[in-house]
């Protein structure tokens, strides 16, 4: 958006150059203007938004009529499908309001900010809960039944989603829905007549009381987004599913390779939806106050938000990477359809599938990785 | 169960279409170091942007005289703290209270 010093002069008068700094930039520095919204992302996200809707609704569905939850794995499994359900609900409404200049106003904005963030808290803590009970199930399985029972993961549920609320109160504070500076007017002077006609612009955006607070807070809220929303999980999934994969190898059971795909598959894939973005938003934090060319700024907006896209994606592949793999909830969601195809004719009642092990006495091992398929951890395929 | 997400995108996708000129980032990132003369005088109006929102630094935004070369009107980037900027404003502010 940059054009010669010659451009804001009339021709009529003479150029004075003689008069300036021999280094003078002959360019002129206009705000940066950029539209931070393409159409394939509002595809993109309509379509994560019907995945993630459909996915996480079959598996609080499958829970809540057919499935009573009785491991820590459920009780965590339910709570992800909740958060992730959360998100992909609030989601078209916040990429509506952003459309619309924010037309819904100010509750709408603190409130959809908000959710936006508990709920992304919350379904990483819950992924690295999930990590950390398939851990103590599989390689502390001497502790696993002191360790793992229902009222602890009931508290641990509650614990993350305080935290996540917790950790989400500077967005609930610092988010405004306002005009920004550059829709105000501008002082005129003169008789100019300007064409102002453009209607009053809303965003809902970061605003502090002050420069100063916002040079910190700015920084602040992105930096605890990557700390405890991406890099806390990642270690302790990272840690817990090595030592699960390598306590599987050792084992001589005849199901552990899919056991092992099954945990790599839900690794990966949450380093390669989630990495990209984080990466680029400690780019974007570490670089916030520096200055950039518009053209670098739109760049980097535009890869920032085709990585979000796909960080958006995971919730919908939590409910396949976490429920449907598992053989016992296929079970559950099968009797559900069977069910809804023969509404009408007769009513199933719901059934309790699983069968609670009573076999301690077999290899440690072993033992564990029955136990946490019989708990429905869905490691087997 | 598919048509129904094929009518979803649609609908996002006109919804998109209808509302395209939405939210806009529009913020100064530089500063110019100084105006010639001849610019300064087509100086009409100015507006300040602060850092405490969705901007990252404040400046102050000169709106320059219309021309027919022009579609748009050029506005231009200067630093509130330059000695320059601060004269022009108040130039300005004197001959808007006279």
């Amino acid at each position: 958006m940059n054009f010669s010093v010659e451009e804001l002069m009339n021709e009529s008068v003479p150029t004075e150059m003689t008069t300036f700094d021999p280094n003078f930039p002959y360019e002129v520095i206009e705000p940066c203007t950029f539209d931070n919204h393409h159409s394939v992302q509002i595809v993109v996200h309509s379509i994560i938004c019907i995945l993630g809707f459909v996915g996480n609704s079959l598996v609080i569905v499958t829970y809540a009529f057919y499935k009573r939850t009785k491991s820590m794995t459920d009780v965590y499994l339910l709570n992800v499908a909740v958060a992730d359900l959360l998100f992909v609900l609030a989601l078209p409404l916040i990429v509506y309001n952003e459309l619309s200049s924010w037309s819904m106003g100010r509750v709408a904005c603190k409130l959809l900010r908000g959710s936006y963030s508990v709920n992304l808290y919350s379904g990483m803590l819950l992924l690295a809960c999930i990590s950390t009970d398939r851990y103590i199930a599989i390689v502390q399985a001497r502790r696993s039944f002191r360790l793992r029972s229902l009222s602890y993961s009931r508290v641990i549920c509650v614990i993350v989603w305080v935290f996540a609320i917790l950790v989400s109160i500077p967005t609930f504070c610092f988010y405004e829905w306002y005009e920004p500076s550059h829709s105000n007017e501008y002082y005129m002077f003169g008789d100019e007549d300007i064409d102002m006609d453009e209607p009053s612009q809303y965003v809902c955006e970061f605003k502090f009381p002050s420069s100063e607070m916002a040079q910190k807070g700015k920084v602040a809220v992105p930096s605890t987004q990557l700390a405890v929303g991406f890099f806390l999980p990642l270690l302790v999934m990272i840690f817990c599913y090595t030592a699960i994969i390598v306590t599987l190898l050792k084992a001589k059971n005849f199901q552990r390779h899919k056991a092992v795909r099954v945990v790599l598959a839900v690794v990966v894939v949450f380093i390669a939806c989630h990495l990209p973005y984080n990466l680029v938003l400690l780019y974007d934090t570490v670089t916030m106050f520096e200055h950039f060319e518009c053209e670098d700024l739109k760049m980097v907006q535009t890869v920032m938000m085709v990585m979000q896209s796909i960080a958006y994606l995971h919730c919908c592949l939590n409910p396949v990477l976490y429920a449907f793999v598992g053989v016992k909830f296929r079970n559950h969601f099968r009797r559900i359809c069977q069910d809804l195809w023969c509404l009408g004719k007769r009513y199933i009642a719901p059934r309790r599938f699983s069968r609670v092990t009573s076999e301690f006495y077999v290899s440690t091992i072993r033992r564990s990785v029955d136990v946490s398929s019989e708990n429905g951890s869905s490691f087997t395929m | 169960m598919k048509f129904h997400a094929l009518a979803f995108v649609l609908l996002f996708a006109f919804m998109y279409l209808s509302l395209a000129q939405g939210s806009f980032d529009d913020c100064c990132l530089g500063y110019v170091v100084s105006l010639p003369k001849n610019a300064m005088k087509n100086i009409v109006g100015y507006r300040t942007q602060r850092a405490d929102g969705d901007c990252n630094i404040s400046a102050v935004v000169f709106q320059m005289r219309k021309r027919r070369a022009h579609k748009k009107q050029k506005t231009v980037c200067a630093n509130p703290e330059d000695a320059w900027v601060k004269e022009k404003i108040e130039s300005m502010n004197r001959r808007a209270q006279s």
